[in-house]
């Protein structure tokens, strides 16, 4: 599944694969901004049938805080 | 090209996706107040000043869910919001209703559905009373991939986005491909091969391989594409085939063979028999009197694909799908890329029809003893047409004549508007019918004034309707009218190009006299004058109603 979340999140994003790992923080991606956030939170809903909280979701700052959301 | 999209919801992602595929567009600053930011001369869109506004509203944000009486109020009011907000110059395509979501299941044919039946009926009046407002097929757009996959709950609650990333890549690429339809000139004419093209097999071994067209199956598959390519022509696209058959063999199938979704009559000229396609398709420009830049070949052939590729490189020859299945996705290709319009004006559905009648002129004039025993038989009739109300038509045929064009000189939108409003100046328009047909307006002239002197600015003609002297009678017609109102003399003026030889001779033949010529490289213009004391015997057959 992780595999899946990262690639998802590089589609999204419009960036090359492999450019995302479970340590990256979202600050260090130019693209991933707070709209990119948002689209990112709502294609893992819409895809991948991931819903993450909304409250919790604009909280994150990771790839690894979003990883702990998910898997609970 | 500079464009806006304007919304009551977020459309960030949907501009930055614009900007990232090289289109020049206004920042998003916000959302709602799509309208005030129209209405304020002083907001950052007036002054940007786009040449393409998008208007997408969300129709249950703009009744606010409500679907009440209040709700038809909301909608008139935005929709007379809009007729203030637009400005003369510019485009605007409003998207259409869409409504979405768990409310519309509640009462399913209720009132919801009224309302956005309403707002598509507003939109499509608004349309037609404004020639710079075009509908954006959004509803067809979301529906096409469905609201599972289009809509996204989550985004909308987090930040007013509704689209996800698929429909928001939709979008644009309608959004992109709306803007190049303003720009590009659309073709006319699409040749067809028969077989394996209209229907499968070969035809004329009947005996042996049946050929396929039916209810069923691949028979199905090229029904399917005829009923694609039968749209097309009732929209405007001219049918010709180019095919290499026994003729009998293949009208036989084209006039009795139950499945054929296209008849004899959708098809304006055709060439079957043994001819190479390259010189079939060049009778075809002749017979139509179409250029053969507007024509686009379609065959499953490769062979004749690349023969005709090679001998009349000014066609469209594009390719043909190899997995039959996808035929009538094909013909929906064919129509994107090559033929459609902006805006469809009453003119195209009546197209097709009107060059399979000027076949049957060419017939007619064949079997004449002679060109005004063929005039005559036509029985033309000219009618004189309000420019004002077929604004649309004017500046069609003043930027898309290339043949009979004097000065050929290309008109905006604004430019019409101004030409039309200009005192000094005089429009005349005129439709052509005869025995055979209606071919709608056929012709325009602008006409400047200055005291008792006029000078003819602009004269085009429908290539459809050249070689009837029918330009002998508008002259006549337009010199009777500035003569009963005191004007001494006409100037006339022809500037070359490319397409417009078949005209440089036309005030010459009129009995203008030449005063002034002048070469520029390529470009000759000519200068006529004609006192209008003078009255020439002009021979055409025309009555005018």
């Amino acid at each position: 599944m992780e595999g899946k979340i990262i690639a998802l999140i590089e589609d999204v994003l419009g960036i090359e694969k492999g450019s995302i790992n479970r340590n990256t923080r979202i600050e260090d991606v130019e693209e991933w901004d707070s709209l990119m956030h948002v689209m990112i939170i709502g294609e893992l809903e819409n895809r991948l049938s991931i819903s993450v909280p909304l409250e919790e979701a604009a909280e994150v700052e990771s790839v690894d805080e979003l990883m702990k959301l998910i898997e609970g | 090209m500079k464009i806006a999209v304007l919304s009551n919801i977020n459309m960030d992602l949907i501009i930055r996706k614009l900007k990232g595929a090289g289109m020049e567009v206004l920042p998003q600053e916000g959302f709602g107040n799509e309208l005030g930011r129209m209405l304020d001369k002083a907001s950052s869109y007036s002054c940007y000043a786009p040449d393409i506004t998008f208007l997408f509203t969300d129709v249950l944000e703009l009744i606010d869910h409500e679907p009440s009486e209040r709700a038809y109020e909301s909608i008139d009011k935005w929709f007379n919001t809009f007729r203030n907000a637009i400005q003369g110059k510019g485009l605007y395509y409003v998207a259409n209703a869409y409504v979405y979501g768990v409310e519309k299941w509640i009462n399913p044919t209720g009132l919801m559905v009224e309302i956005s039946g309403y707002y598509d009926r507003a939109l499509k009046s608004f349309v037609s009373s404004h020639k710079n407002v075009r509908i954006f097929p959004y509803k067809q757009i979301m529906e096409d991939l469905g609201e599972s996959v289009a809509i996204n709950t989550k985004t909308f609650l987090m930040g007013k986005i509704l689209h996800t990333t698929k429909a928001t890549d939709n979008i644009c690429t309608e959004i992109i491909h709306r803007a190049e339809l303003e720009e590009r000139t659309p073709k006319k004419v699409l040749v067809l091969d028969l077989d394996n093209t209209l229907w499968g097999g070969l035809c004329g071994e009947d005996d042996t391989t049946p050929i396929l067209l039916s209810d069923s199956g691949k028979g199905l598959v090229y029904k399917n594409f005829q009923r694609v390519l039968r749209m097309m022509k009732d929209n405007g696209v001219i049918l010709a085939i180019a095919s290499k058959n026994n003729e009998a063999d293949a009208l036989r199938i084209i006039e009795k063979h139950p499945h054929m979704a296209l008849k004899p009559e959708d098809f304006a000229a055709r060439k079957i028999g043994w001819f190479n396609k390259d010189e079939s398709i060049r009778e075809l420009s002749k017979e139509l009197s179409l250029g053969i830049d507007s024509f686009v070949f379609v065959d499953d052939s490769p062979n004749e694909r690349k023969l005709v590729k090679m001998n009349i490189p000014e066609a469209e020859v594009p390719y043909f799908p190899e997995d039959i299945e996808k035929l009538p996705e094909f013909g929906l290709f064919l129509y994107r890329e090559f033929f459609e319009k902006p805006r469809l004006t009453a003119e195209d559905s009546n197209k097709a029809k009107q060059y399979s009648d000027n076949v049957k002129r060419k017939e007619l004039e064949a079997g004449s003893k002679t060109f005004d025993d063929y005039l005559r038989s036509l029985g033309t009739v000219l009618k004189k047409v309000s420019p004002g109300e077929n604004a649309d038509r004017l500046r069609d045929m003043l930027n898309k004549t290339n043949q009979f064009n004097l000065t050929t000189r290309r008109y905006t939108h604004e430019e019409i508007s101004d030409v039309l409003n200009d005192p000094s100046k005089t429009i005349f328009m005129y439709s052509a019918r005869d025995e055979f047909g209606d071919s709608g307006i056929i012709a325009a002239l602008i006409a400047k004034r200055s005291a008792d002197e006029v000078s003819i600015t602009d004269f085009v003609m429908s290539c459809r309707v050249m070689g009837r002297r029918i330009e002998y009678a508008i002259i006549d017609d337009v010199e009777d009218i500035f003569r009963s109102e005191g004007v001494k003399t006409v100037r006339g003026k022809y500037v070359s190009t490319a397409k417009n030889m078949p005209v440089e001779g036309l005030y010459a033949d009129l009995g203008y006299e030449l005063v002034n010529e002048e070469k520029t490289g390529l470009e000759v213009t000519k200068d006529y004058i004609h006192k209008l004391n003078i009255i020439p015997d002009r021979k055409y057959y025309v009555n005018w109603e």
